[in-house]
């Protein structure tokens, strides 16, 4: 994945928005198999904090080109 | 039915997210590039390829769209990009469905059950063409009930006489459903001694009964996830006939010497050339086990109702062998004259003995003589006396000794008038008088 830097703001938007899908799509799947599939959900808990971790970085780098 | 899906995504966490909503469907496997999905794609063979179209470069997705139809397979378009111009291109490029994330399992859902539905419409085409033969618009219309089997869980009723197929239509819904699984159980009730049959169906436990050696499975466990195909389902008795309602009922029963439950969840085929109906009636079957077998109706027609399709059977029957030998037409007229009470089984038998035996052209003489009577039948069509004055005056002679006779019995019927004959006749009135002048002349 590019660095939050290098994208341009469409590019970070677009980003953002399939990101937060993800996440989004993630947390309800988890919701509805965590007491069926504890070790799935052990796996997917890392992957969303990288998710939440570049979503804060777009986050701040579409502020930036904002101001 | 289950399917080889790949899922083509550089986003670990996308990618486990449709994992789950595909785990229970079929086997995965995983492409996180282009390169990797192209070598995939080119050594295996998937039913459908779920695209992510932001890959190692923007919209790198597309380009495989092409790769993956081109392969037999269906693409699948999962992206976040909602502009018009883009998914446009990736419909154009091939692409099956094009769903945006985050998509729902309701809507993810509706996508494989379409796939489901183009999957058996594909392959019902294909068993219409190889398979099971037929230019019967009635048996086609009844048949294209097939495409609804796989997205409802309504049994399935067969009823035909002997031969006419219904073990091949079981073995395709079987197949439409579960697809190459081999848990396709058969029974026919008919073959297997009545005492025998609770046991084959139940199952029992060694010492259930005298001669109970050993733990019998019986068909209605071992069809679990799978078709149970009740053959024959008329001759079942009565006594059994209860029992097998309250396991349709339940999805469960007790083998015989057994106090644990099994449970057994199995979609119902039966099938029957009795007419089941008729014995309901009369007291012969169950009532309530009728209406639970009843479903998807098919009724399968006599191969004699059916004349039409016997030629192409034949050519079928005979495209199949590798020997090649070729059928008179007076063959093929005493063929399609024949009642076939063994339909299209018998059919097929004798095929297979007219190739393996035959010179190589198949004349009526080599026929076996169960034919005999077809081809006197073939042989009356003419009347004798007609063929012994045609091969004594002609062809042309015969037609105008017929068109006088029809005439003249048309001038007497309308009393001699003359326009409302030729206009009965549908015949133009040069036509006419051409023949009138000829029975006048004869007379003279």
């Amino acid at each position: 994945m590019k660095e939050s830097k290098d994208k341009d703001k469409d590019k970070l938007i677009h980003d953002l928005n399939g990101d937060i899908s993800t996440l989004t799509q993630s947390l309800h799947l988890m919701d509805e198999y965590i007491s069926c599939d504890p070790e799935l959900i052990s796996k997917m808990i890392p992957l969303c904090v990288d998710k939440i971790e570049q979503i804060k970085k777009d986050w701040l780098a579409v502020k930036k080109l904002m101001k | 039915m289950k399917y080889n899906f790949l899922i083509v995504e550089d986003d670990d966490l996308a990618r486990i997210n449709l994992e789950m909503f595909l785990r229970e469907k079929g086997d995965i496997s995983h492409a996180p590039n282009s390169e990797v999905a192209l070598k995939l794609i080119k050594e295996n063979s998937y039913d459908m390829v779920f695209l992510d179209l932001d890959l190692e470069r923007d919209l790198a997705g597309l380009d495989l769209v092409r790769p993956v139809v081109m392969a037999g397979s269906y693409p699948v378009v999962l992206s976040g990009r909602e502009d018009d111009a883009t998914i446009e291109c990736a419909y154009n490029e091939g692409c099956f469905d094009f769903l945006s994330k985050p998509f729902t399992r309701a809507s993810f859902d509706i996508v494989l059950k379409k796939f489901d539905l183009i999957r058996s419409s594909k392959y019902i085409e294909t068993f219409f063409k190889n398979e099971f033969v037929t230019s019967d618009c009635d048996l086609i219309e009844q048949l294209s009930v097939l495409k609804e089997v796989i997205v409802s869980d309504r049994p399935i009723y067969l009823r035909g006489a002997t031969g006419t197929g219904k073990s091949y239509i079981a073995k395709l819904i079987h197949k439409l459903i579960f697809g190459e699984s081999d848990k396709f159980v058969h029974l026919s009730c008919s073959e297997i001694p009545e005492n025998l049959l609770e046991s084959e169906l139940f199952g029992h436990e060694k010492g259930a009964f005298t001669g109970a050696i050993s733990k019998k499975i019986g068909k209605l466990e071992l069809a679990h996830e799978g078709t149970l195909f009740l053959d024959e389902v008329a001759t079942m008795p009565k006594s059994i006939q209860k029992k097998l309602l309250r396991v349709i009922e339940e999805k469960s029963f007790t083998p015989l010497g057994s106090s644990t439950q099994v449970t057994s969840n199995f979609r119902l085929i039966s099938a029957t050339c009795d007419d089941l109906e008729m014995m309901v009636r009369e007291g012969d079957f169950r009532e309530d086990l009728f209406y639970r077998l009843e479903g998807f109706n098919i009724v399968l027609k006599d191969l004699h109702k059916r004349r039409g399709d016997i030629p192409i059977l034949i050519r079928h029957f005979m495209d199949k062998r590798s020997r090649r030998v070729v059928m008179t037409p007076e063959t093929m007229t005493i063929l399609k004259n024949y009642t076939w009470p063994g339909n299209v089984r018998e059919l097929e038998k004798l095929v297979d003995l007219m190739v393996a035996k035959t010179s190589g052209v198949i004349t009526p003489s080599e026929l076996p003589s169960k034919f005999s009577s077809s081809m006197d039948l073939a042989v009356n069509n003419i009347e004798k006396e007609v063929i012994t004055y045609i091969e004594e005056n002609g062809l042309k002679a015969y037609t105008e000794r017929i068109e006088n006779q029809i005439v003249s019995e048309f001038i007497a019927l309308k009393h001699g008038r003359i326009r409302e004959a030729f206009s009965a006749l549908k015949i133009s009135s040069s036509s006419f008088y051409r023949i009138k002048e000829r029975i006048e002349s004869e007379g003279e």
